[in-house]
């Protein structure tokens, strides 16, 4: 019989929740025999990475982008907020009441941006549904209070079956750290982080991306790219100072670096053949493997990739509203999986010294040694068993 | 003839006008301003190809550039849509994605749902948008009941609870064969359709070459509700940078770039790419037969060829010499490359065909035939009146098919006066958003005056 599996996330500002909801929906793909997954979301980028044979319904849109590529923090459409919300709410109502999936797994937020998803979780009794937490919520407060609240908490134990947490508990215990109640804390299942899969060694990244195999390479990517100029004109100092260290640079910026930014530095770059500047590398967990030094931002995606390319990393948390990157980030680096630099370092100082000690005593590539990070297929078993 | 800027002149002005009307009301002490954005809802349900998707596209950027305050809302299954840039204020709803069968049937691409429930579903959503949006224009492309009957609840909606919303369908240049239509529309009620739901039917084509009217026999009160816009402006729309100044420019950097002597550079492209390994692979195999390498040859398979094809295509490639055929799956511009051929080879689908007749190109079409015959009618049209070269797929063979691209690239370029005598112009998105605009002018006048009327009693 076929399994009917819809995946919900509503659009934020970053990839983020639709690089990892992609992950999912392949995994599930491929590890549930018959099974038929629909994405549901506002999202309206980075559709290239949509596994074949995953459908997407995708709702009016929180965020836009204008025509130059970055980032609006409004609806695209002059509607009312009760409108947008009434359009949005209907449209996954009518959907999931007549697709009648055995399974709706919802990312992060258990009653979708601003209860959209209500209607849906509570009038479609016979779905299983899972709720699904990348670990790493928030700061102590903010996240009980959002999350845990007794309000939150009896609605999470009578809509879902479970929780799955996309991390392995050796980096971050959801329980020790939050406020969670019993009864939520007999509903976690950690999986493991959820990472796209890459080739195995070095060699084979290079191989692939046709890279040499003697050359020194720095890869650096900075997430989505929105807001990150000033990181970029710092890191392209500190990498002007090590010329001779290195012998070529792929720096991507992101589909969201603003477009009069991204010529900026395209003029700048020019006048140095060592540096590759582009809009994406694709796919990053491969010239993350290839290279050997990687900085970058510090979003789950991006840390998970890291822990399962054992990428000899320089992470700028840069998330400035939340604390999420910068607790996983520095829980990470207390580990050794990385280096950190902060923000205001890179935006105020010289980093040449941080990159140059980066690049001459790597962290050892331990690959898979200790943390999970199969976290798509355990999810993938998990939702399986339910069903 | 208007030139381009009175034209955006007047239909500013007639948009102030609207604003205007509004605030005239403000003078009794009623709050009847239209103090939001005019909402454009356009549909597409798109099955197949980039063609429905591309020209929804370039018809809401017109909508918004063209018309202050303007905002659209596209609800389409294209799986595509996110490839392509949005235009500003302009967002989208992806309903699942259902496709054309080989036989002109429908299933769920994906999903594991009959298509009548699929349908259902689609219809029921579509309704739900319509009835939450309240647009001022509902523009429905192509299908005038939607895919299999899917817009009828949304056009029923619209008539009962928002009549003062403008139904407008949008037709390309040609529906399909003349009997095929006629049967289909008697069969399926759509002439009662177009007679009861659409207030207005834009054409984006040309009365002259084919008078969509008089061909699917359309009552004189549906007829009159037609607009001929003319064909879409492909290449200004396509890329901002294809100005008459810049563009010759960007030709000649294509073909720079592909270190091109004497030899012809033929260029072929299919659309989406769903059915165009057959021309391609012909072609190449035909390339191979000959003696020599006389052409230098892009192929663009379009992003909706099957992976394998496309693998398969790429391997054909490397048994000529280096540069000498190159693949490209998917060019977001692809008018410098159109531009920089001497030849162009392709179906006779309608975004290229605009494209390859404003450009004045040499084309060669091998239309597709199933499982409708438009591009065929299309082919031979413009191949009567000399404005294209067409074998016709039955013909398709290496020889064949290379003899006729030798014997294409003998003949002249379409010339200004050909394009001239047929009527053929490129401004439809301006047209069609003038007549819309027309459309509304008159219907805000009308609703003006009962507004008028009823407070005029109120106060009385």
């Amino acid at each position: 019989m076929t399994k009917r599996i819809a995946l919900y996330w509503h659009n934020g500002r970053s990839l983020g929740h639709t690089v990892r909801s992609f992950a999912l929906g392949q995994a599930m793909l491929t590890y549930i025999p018959e099974s038929t997954v629909v994405g549901i979301t506002g999202a309206s980028r980075y559709y290239e990475l949509l596994p074949a044979g995953m459908d997407v319904l995708k709702i009016p849109s929180f965020m836009g982008y204008d025509a130059e590529g970055a980032v609006r923090n409004e609806s695209i459409l002059a509607v009312t907020k009760k409108e947008f919300q009434t359009m949005r709410e209907n449209l996954i109502a009518s959907f999931i009441r007549d697709f009648r999936p055995h399974a709706l797994v919802v990312d992060y937020n258990p009653q979708g941006k601003g209860g959209e998803l209500v209607p849906a979780l509570v009038n479609s009794p016979a779905t299983k549904k899972v709720l699904g937490l990348r670990g790493i919520l928030g700061s102590f407060a903010e996240t009980n209070a959002e999350f845990f609240s007794p309000r939150m908490v009896a609605f999470i134990q009578e809509q879902f079956s479970a929780i799955h947490v996309y991390t392995d508990p050796r980096v971050f215990c959801l329980e020790d750290y939050y406020k969670t109640p019993p009864a939520i804390n007999a509903m976690l299942h950690y999986t493991g982080y959820i990472t796209r899969p890459t080739v195995a060694t070095k060699e084979e990244a290079r191989t692939l991306l046709h890279i040499d195999a003697d050359a020194r390479i720095i890869v650096a990517n900075f997430g989505g790219g929105q807001g990150t100029e000033m990181i970029w004109q710092s890191t392209l100092q500190a990498l002007s100072n090590l010329r001779k260290q290195y012998d070529v640079a792929y720096l991507a910026a992101g589909p969201y670096l603003e477009a009069d930014a991204y010529e900026r530095i395209h003029e700048q770059v020019a006048a140095h053949p060592e540096w590759k500047w582009v809009r994406l590398l694709n796919p990053l967990q491969a010239w993350m493997k290839a290279s050997d030094l990687f900085i970058g931002a510090g979003g789950y995606n991006t840390l998970a990739e890291i822990i399962t390319t054992g990428a000899n990393s320089l992470i700028v948390p840069r998330q400035l509203s939340e604390q999420e990157q910068l607790m996983h980030a520095q829980r990470l680096t207390e580990m050794k999986v990385l280096r950190i630099i902060s923000l205001d370092t890179i935006l105020h100082e010289d980093v040449t010294t941080v990159i140059e000690q980066c690049l001459k005593e790597p962290y050892p590539d331990a690959t898979g040694e200790t943390l999970a990070t199969d976290g798509a297929y355990q999810h993938a078993r998990l939702v399986e068993a339910l069903l | 003839m208007l030139d381009s800027s009175k034209r955006c002149c007047n239909i500013s002005r007639k948009a102030g006008s609207i604003m205007r009307n509004a605030l005239t009301l403000t003078g009794f002490g009623k709050n009847i301003q239209l103090t939001r954005r005019t909402r454009f809802l356009l549909y597409c349900h798109d099955t197949f190809g980039l063609g429905h998707i591309r020209r929804t596209l370039s018809l809401a950027a017109s909508f918004t550039s063209l018309l202050p305050n303007a905002e659209v809302l596209i609800v389409t299954g294209s799986p595509l849509a996110h490839a392509f840039t949005l235009p500003s204020h302009v967002d989208y709803i992806k309903l699942p994605t259902v496709i054309k069968m080989g036989n002109g049937t429908y299933r769920a691409l994906h999903l594991d749902m009959d298509f009548a429930t699929i349908r259902d579903v689609r219809a029921t959503m579509l309704r739900d948008i319509a009835a939450a949006y309240m647009p001022d224009v509902f523009l429905v492309d192509h299908a005038p009941q939607g895919l299999k009957g899917e817009v009828l609840p949304t056009l029923a909606l619209l008539r009962d609870s928002n009549p003062t919303c403008l139904r407008v369908l949008g037709l390309r240049d040609i529906v399909d064969e003349r009997a095929i239509i006629r049967q289909t529309w008697i069969r399926e009620g759509i002439y009662n359709t177009l007679e009861q739901n659409y207030d207005l039917i834009l054409v984006y084509g040309s009365r002259h070459l084919y008078d969509i009217g008089q061909e699917y026999a359309l009552p004189p009160t549906v007829e009159q509700r037609i607009r001929y816009c003319g064909y879409l402006d492909r290449v200004t729309d396509a890329h901002p940078g294809n100005t008459s100044d810049s563009f010759p420019q960007r030709v000649a950097s294509v073909r720079s770039s592909l270190t091109l002597g004497t030899e012809p550079l033929i260029v072929l492209t299919v659309g989406g790419g769903g059915d165009g390994f057959p021309l391609m692979h012909t072609y190449l195999s035909g390339l191979q037969q000959l003696p020599s390498n006389p052409f230098t040859s892009v192929l663009v398979t379009g992003p909706l060829m099957d992976e394998q094809e496309q693998r398969d295509l790429h391997a054909f490639a490397e048994v000529f010499p280096q540069g000498k055929v190159r693949v490209e799956r998917f060019l977001p511009d692809p008018l410098p490359l159109l531009g920089a051929a001497d030849l162009v080879v392709t179906m006779a689908g309608y975004n290229t065909v605009c494209e390859l007749l404003a450009l004045q190109q040499r084309m060669l079409l091998v239309p597709r035939t199933v499982p409708r015959q438009e591009q065929l009618v299309r082919a031979s049209l413009l191949a009567q009146h000399g404005l294209a070269h067409m074998l016709h797929p039955d013909q398709l063979t290496p020889q064949r098919l290379l003899d006729s691209v030798t014997y294409a690239l003998t003949q002249p370029h379409p010339q200004a006066w050909q394009l001239g005598g047929m009527d053929i112009t490129f401004q439809g998105q301006r047209i069609a958003t003038e007549a819309i605009l027309d459309r509304l002018t008159t219907l805000h006048h009308r609703q003006r005056m009962m507004e008028n009327n009823r407070v005029i009693a109120q106060i009385s």
